[in-house]
């Protein structure tokens, strides 16, 4: 050891943290708990019952306890060894078994410790047979002594942890990110490969995988079954995509959400199989709930973390609580109602002009105050005295906008018209700019566009000095205004173009002087331009 | 004059060009009179009129060029163009074409109109003064008459260099014309080109006959800077159309007595000094894909550099890396293009490496950078000044990075936005590592001519053949080892060999890892890396040797400079007692201060700072852990978000490169060599203290000898420093094409050791600014 602590790592440069310190939020919806672990953290457990949550990272590796009064450190694993530091964690998910935490350390080991041990290390195992780094791993939801770890190396192997060996090798080809057991079948098991593919395996079957199909661009990070239906499968990866699969029907998903970063972990949401929450490798700090069936807004989202998320579960007990773990070294546990809704602040309304100066515009009425029931129910739940029933069920009703988009035009006059007309007698140089907007008012006016003079002459007021010259006003006068005929005259011959093309800007010194006036009018100082508040 | 001709696909041809300097040699010789300064000038202020259409000279590529040249605001195309022609916009629209027309109007009007505008201004010829530097060459050929009076004017004195030494084609236009992708344009432009030589040829057979004989030994201007393009283009071309026209042209000038020296193999048109050329790919190559990527490097400068043609050793790796080459400096990107030159000549500065930074600083010209810049980074704007200091940390020692590094930048009166930032980093990591291919290949110069016989006489004699024969045999032992196929039929080549083997496998092993299957082990067991790490920087054969220095070397050639005829005695003795003949060491001596040359202090600010041991011990900064922060995961998403389009073909690249093999170790075939690669790039990894929790850094020890380590430091680490003798003493017996992949795996790891740790520090400081 020489007294070299490895595991030191970059960023933690000037952090002041103060390990174990617990912040608890009492709100009308619930508490939410925040404890500093003390580094950063790669992912999180919940013990069968619950009440105990595990989470580690490279330089962590505790227990905490979760209670009424918010968290509390009940083990502290940490030692300068790099068998404790933590990848993947996973808390064996049977009451049985409610002992046995399995970590992939950083190191390509898997480690199985027994938190009833008497030994302080509370080691009960390691198998050292993967040559690269365990990405993932998963413990058996029927067998209790089955464990699986996917691998940097290309490799799934499949550990009884009664033998000292690894007992079967699954060949993916590929980096493994992600393995997880079919809740439904007792021997399934899919794996997201860094090559883009999900594969699923059986575990009777090593030779070859039963189904094998691309599901993204570039690598698969996360992958987790539909906890109801036996067929569908939800990845995310680093094409920022979350996907879910129907797996009779592989060639498109059966929803897609495009979120704004890559996606590392996705986590079905018991309560509604249509919601899934979704946390980032990098720049995005929240998690997101997502509603399948409206793909383009989250429907919730958590703050709190300063750093990316590492690991999410809902809690077992509570299920509308959401415990998240993170690079900040926090370990969160708020409820649901807690979360942001944002479509409470998102704007429904957009106006856009067309060149054929129509008008189209949508805007639709949506429901802005659905967190706020959940949140009033939640309360009212909370207060009563009953409290037994406390879990809720959150119920976001999704009412499918149809947005229609409506035109208006001006049937009045056609377009290119007026827009040949203004195009020909606006005037932007050549003048003060009160005239020039005294003059462009009088234009529109002529056209019968009342709304666009006004909009000059607002202008010309917002540009008048305090004590307008007398001389705008007689310039005003003195402009030429256009001739009606002269608007349809529409130069056909390219020489009359050019002509007139040269005789009205270079020869006219005089419009270039008038020009750098311009220029110098608009750089009179702010506090002789009164601005009148439109 | 008539509008450029521009084609309606939007590819410039250069089919005016000639028209062009030749009016201007009839018409406009006063204009010739001007100093070139101030063409630089009016170049300079032309080029904001003219930002929004890109020049007609320039090449596809250069079309994607932002036009936020210098520090212009974004708003810079749009302005300009209402600028300079808002009346002329306005009428456009009136005249109600319908779009397909307006932008063929567009595009062959512009020209006129503006130059309309421009002759009312200034009679001149309007496309002569777009382009300077091309632009001058082209004006130079032209006018041989005013020779004298161009060369009394004070050019930028880099500029000029830069034309005598001919680093690429790029600046000369005339046989720029031959290079066009489409077979008829290529061959209309071929028969331009030697339309004009045969003028010449013409006028200098007349002058001969007029003037005295001793004027006919001096071939004229024209085919004194020439001679060497048609050389190339007649011998050293994969484009047969053209080379079969230009060997008859050679043909004809040679029996005109103007000589084309006609390039042979081993002579004048080897890549590097370090290995002869036959392991490379020929130029006329016939296999597809190769001919292709040959085809394109001609397209691009009429040259297939030499940096390309050592590349060509590995064809499919070389396609990927310039397809990132390309998109990193060419397509487009937050950084205006000329500045992603200048970025470049900065990076490759910091190891000294001419051969990249005259090429970047030719490619600069060409694509219209400013010439004063070339100066020294003083004459650079203050944003990319605020760069040196990144730069060289990152190039030296990126572990010491910080957030206060990217805060200076990001923010002030010059700030860097966070996509630039990505950019200019992207492009540093290319450039630092390009300069280990550079240095550690022994790639020469460009263009020109070396007795590579010479080099080469004593290569054979550095070899200790039957030593390293024996240390490949064991490293391949140990890869059948690793990899489980273990054969016994396989072994045995010489006796000798075969005991010398045994005696050291059998003490290799003695200390291999012990796996530990117990079914109760304690955490004692775990071995801890600590002692390797020790081992690694122990190592007394990192110290590098006195004359492995740079004063050395400096100091040497000024020696050379100073005493040409008293060398002998002064020379210490050491590395050059082995080379037999004075002439030989003049050349070693010569491609020494071409590589080596003093000169690039003008682009770096702290020029003494260099690579130091990565200490595990230190306080003041810690181990990147590639769990942490990797590429895979981290810097990939990082340049997705900022620069994108780069992750995916940097990725590809790193991909490609780690995976490449031709399972072979020196004779010994159809091995599983990936544990001595993946040994390379972990050992290049762990210089610069990025640290994979689950490699076993035991095997670097186990599968690396001394001296391949030493040279993959010196590449990886100072590649300024690498001397041949390393790469023909490379520890183990090998291929050269072999060692070109070492040698690019080496380089291929540090990019991406460097990205990660260049875009962490960003994404950290981004965090921090985020949770303030």
């Amino acid at each position: 050891m020489n007294g070299i602590d490895l595991t030191n790592d970059r960023g933690d440069h000037g952090n002041t943290v103060v390990e174990n310190s617990v912040t608890n939020i009492r709100t009308d919806v619930g508490l939410i708990s925040t404890i500093q672990a003390g580094n950063s953290l790669n992912a999180v457990s919940s013990s069968p019952d619950g009440t105990s949550i595990a989470a580690g990272g490279r330089k962590v590796y505790k227990i905490f306890k979760l209670g009424e009064e918010g968290f509390s450190v009940q083990i502290n694993f940490r030692k300068k060894n790099m068998n404790y530091g933590v990848v993947d964690l996973k808390w064996h998910p049977k009451y049985d078994c409610a002992h046995l935490i399995a970590t992939a350390p950083t190191n390509g080991k898997v480690v199985i410790w027994n938190i009833n041990s008497r030994s302080s290390g509370k080691l009960e195992k390691q198998y050292d047979q993967h040559t690269r780094t365990v990405n993932s791993i998963d413990w058996s939801p029927k067998d209790d002594a089955i464990l699986l770890s996917g691998s940097q190396d290309g490799t799934i192997k499949l550990w009884d942890i009664r033998q000292p060996q690894c007992a079967k090798t699954f060949a993916c080809n590929s980096e493994v990110r992600s393995v997880k057991f079919s809740p439904h079948y007792n021997t399934v098991f899919s794996a997201g490969v860094e090559t883009g593919d999900v594969q699923i395996w059986d575990i009777r079957q090593e030779s070859r995988c039963k189904r094998i199909f691309p599901a993204h661009n570039g690598l698969i990070l996360t992958v987790d079954w539909h906890p109801m239906s036996k067929n569908h499968i939800a990845t995310g990866g680093r094409d920022r995509v979350i996907k879910l699969w129907d797996m009779n029907t592989v060639s498109r998903p059966v929803n897609q959400v495009q979120t704004i970063a890559s996606v590392t972990q996705l986590l079905f949401r018991p309560e509604n199989p249509n919601h899934l929450v979704s946390c980032a490798n990098i720049m995005d700090h929240n998690v997101h709930l997502w509603d399948l069936t409206s793909p383009y807004v989250p429907l919730l989202t958590f703050e709190g973390h300063v750093n990316i998320v590492t690991g999410m579960l809902w809690h077992k007990n509570s299920p509308d609580i959401l415990v998240t773990c993170g690079k900040d070294g926090k370990l969160m546990s708020q409820p649901i109602s807690n979360a942001k809704y944002p479509k409470q602040k998102m704007p429904v309304t957009a106006v856009s002009f067309n060149p054929c100066s129509e008008l189209a515009f949508v805007s639709e009425d949506i429901d802005r105050n659905q967190q706020e029931r959940n949140k009033a129910q939640q309360k009212s739940l909370l207060s009563s005295p009953v409290k037994s029933q406390q879990s809720t069920k959150f119920n976001f009703v999704e009412t499918p906008i149809n947005g229609v988009v409506k035109i208006a035009s001006n049937t009045v006059h056609s377009y290119s018209e007026d827009f040949v007309y203004f195009a020909k007698n606006y005037k932007f140089f050549g003048g003060t700019p009160v005239a020039l907007c005294a003059h462009n008012m009088k234009v529109a006016d002529i056209r019968g566009t009342k709304d666009l003079a006004r909009m000059w002459s607002l202008l010309g007021h917002v540009l008048t000095p305090p004590n307008p010259p007398s001389e705008v006003v007689s310039k005003i006068n003195t402009l030429p205004l256009p001739q009606e005929d002269e608007v349809h005259r529409i130069p056909d011959d390219e020489d009359v173009f050019l002509s007139s093309y040269e005789d009205n800007v270079f020869d006219d010194q005089k419009s270039y002087e008038d020009d750098i006036q311009f220029l110098q009018c608009q750089q009179v100082p702010p506090e002789r331009v009164p601005i009148h508040l439109l | 004059m008539k509008p450029g001709n521009i084609n309606t696909d939007g590819q410039a041809i250069n089919k005016n060009l000639n028209i062009s300097s030749d009016d201007a040699l009839s018409v406009t010789p006063d204009w010739l009179k001007n100093s070139l300064i101030n063409q630089y000038e009016d170049h300079k202020s032309q080029q904001n009129r003219d930002d929004g259409s890109p020049s007609p000279h320039s090449p596809k590529w250069a079309r994607f060029e932002d036009p936020t040249d210098t520090t212009l605001p974004s708003t810079a195309p749009m302005s300009s163009m209402l600028g300079t022609s808002p009346n002329w916009m306005k009428d456009n629209i009136f005249t109600g074409r319908d779009d397909a027309e307006y932008n063929v109007y567009n595009d062959q009007d512009e020209e006129s109109q503006l130059n309309k505008y421009k002759n009312k201004q200034r009679k001149s010829n309007s496309s002569a003064t777009r382009n300077t530097p091309r632009q001058q060459h082209e004006d130079d050929l032209s006018s041989e008459d005013s020779d004298s009076e161009l060369s009394n004017v004070t050019t930028p004195q880099l500029y000029s260099q830069e034309i005598d030494e001919g680093v690429t084609l790029s600046e000369s236009h005339l046989f720029r014309q031959c290079l066009h992708p489409n077979v008829e344009k290529r061959k209309q432009g071929v028969t331009n080109v030697i339309d004009v030589i045969k003028t010449h040829l013409t006028e200098y057979i007349k002058n001969a006959k007029q003037e005295s004989q001793e004027d006919l030994l001096q071939p004229n201007r024209f085919f004194n800077r020439y001679r060497s393009i048609i050389a190339r283009f007649a011998y050293d071309c994969p484009f047969e159309d053209i080379s079969t026209r230009f060997q008859e042209v050679a043909a004809l000038l040679i029996k005109n007595g103007i000589s084309i020296q006609k390039p042979t193999l081993g002579y004048l048109n080897s890549p590097s000094w370090f290995f002869k050329p036959t392991s490379l790919e020929t130029i006329n190559n016939k296999q597809p894909g190769a001919k292709t990527l040959f085809c394109e490097f001609f397209l691009e400068n009429g040259i297939v550099a030499n940096h390309s043609r050592v590349l060509m050793a590995y064809p499919q790796f070389a396609e990927v890396f310039f397809n990132s080459y390309h998109f990193i400096m060419r397509n487009i990107g937050p950084l205006p293009i000329t500045w992603r030159n200048y970025i470049g000549i900065m990076a490759a500065s910091r190891h000294n490496c001419h051969y990249i930074v005259r090429r970047q600083e030719a490619e600069f010209l060409s694509n219209g950078g400013d010439p004063t810049w070339l100066k020294g980074i003083k004459y650079a704007p203050h944003k990319i000044q605020n760069l040196l200091k990144y730069n060289q940390v990152l190039a030296h020692q990126p572990w010491t990075l910080t957030e206060q590094h990217v805060e200076v930048l990001c923010k002030g009166a010059d700030a860097w936005s966070i996509a630039e930032l990505v950019h200019a980093v992207v492009i540093m990591c290319h450039f630092h590592s390009m300069s280990g291919f550079v240095y550690g290949n022994g790639i020469l110069p460009d263009n020109e001519p070396t007795n590579i016989d010479l080099l080469m006489q004593d290569i054979d004699k550095l070899k200790k053949t039957v030593a390293l024969e024996g240390e490949s045999l064991k490293v391949v032992e140990t890869l059948h080892k690793i990899s489980g196929d273990y054969e016994e039929e396989n072994t045995c080549l010489d006796p000798i060999i075969e005991q010398t083997r045994e005696s050291s496998l059998s003490s290799q092993f003695s200390h291999k890892r012990i796996k530990s299957h117990d079914t109760c082990p304690s955490a004692q067991t775990f071995i801890p890396p600590s002692g390797v790490f020790a081992n690694l920087n122990n190592y007394d054969c990192f110290v590098p040797p006195p004359y492995a220095s740079m004063t050395y070397w400096n100091n040497l050639s000024q020696q050379v400079n100073t005493s040409s005829d008293s060398t002998q005695q002064t020379r210490p003795e050491g590395l050059f007692q082995q080379l037999k003949s004075q002439q030989q060491k003049q050349s070693q001596q010569n491609v020494r201060r071409q590589q080596q040359q003093p000169g690039l202090e003008r682009y770096v600010a702290d020029a003494h700072l260099s690579y130091t041991d990565f200490d595990v011990r230190s306080k003041d900064y810690n181990l990147l852990s590639a769990q942490e922060y990797n590429w895979k995961d981290h810097a990939f998403t990082m340049l997705n978000r900022f620069y994108n389009g780069s992750a995916d073909l940097l990725d590809m690249e790193f991909d490609l490169i780690y995976n490449l093999t031709e399972k072979k170790f020196n004779k010994v075939t159809n091995i599983d060599t990936s544990a001595f690669r993946s040994a390379i790039w972990f050992y290049v990894h762990r210089l610069y203290g990025m640290m994979h929790d689950d490699f076993n850094y035991e095997s670097t020890n186990l599968l690396l000898n001394i001296n391949l380590k030493k040279y993959i430091k010196t590449v990886t680490c100072y590649p300024e420093r690498t001397r041949r003798e390393q790469w023909i003493d490379m520890g183990f017996s090998l291929r050269n094409k072999e060692k070109i992949h070492l040698n690019m795996l080496c380089v291929e790891a540090r990019k991406q050791m460097e990205l990660c740790y260049g875009l962490q520090v960003i994404n950290a400081y981004m965090t921090r600014q985020y949770s303030h």
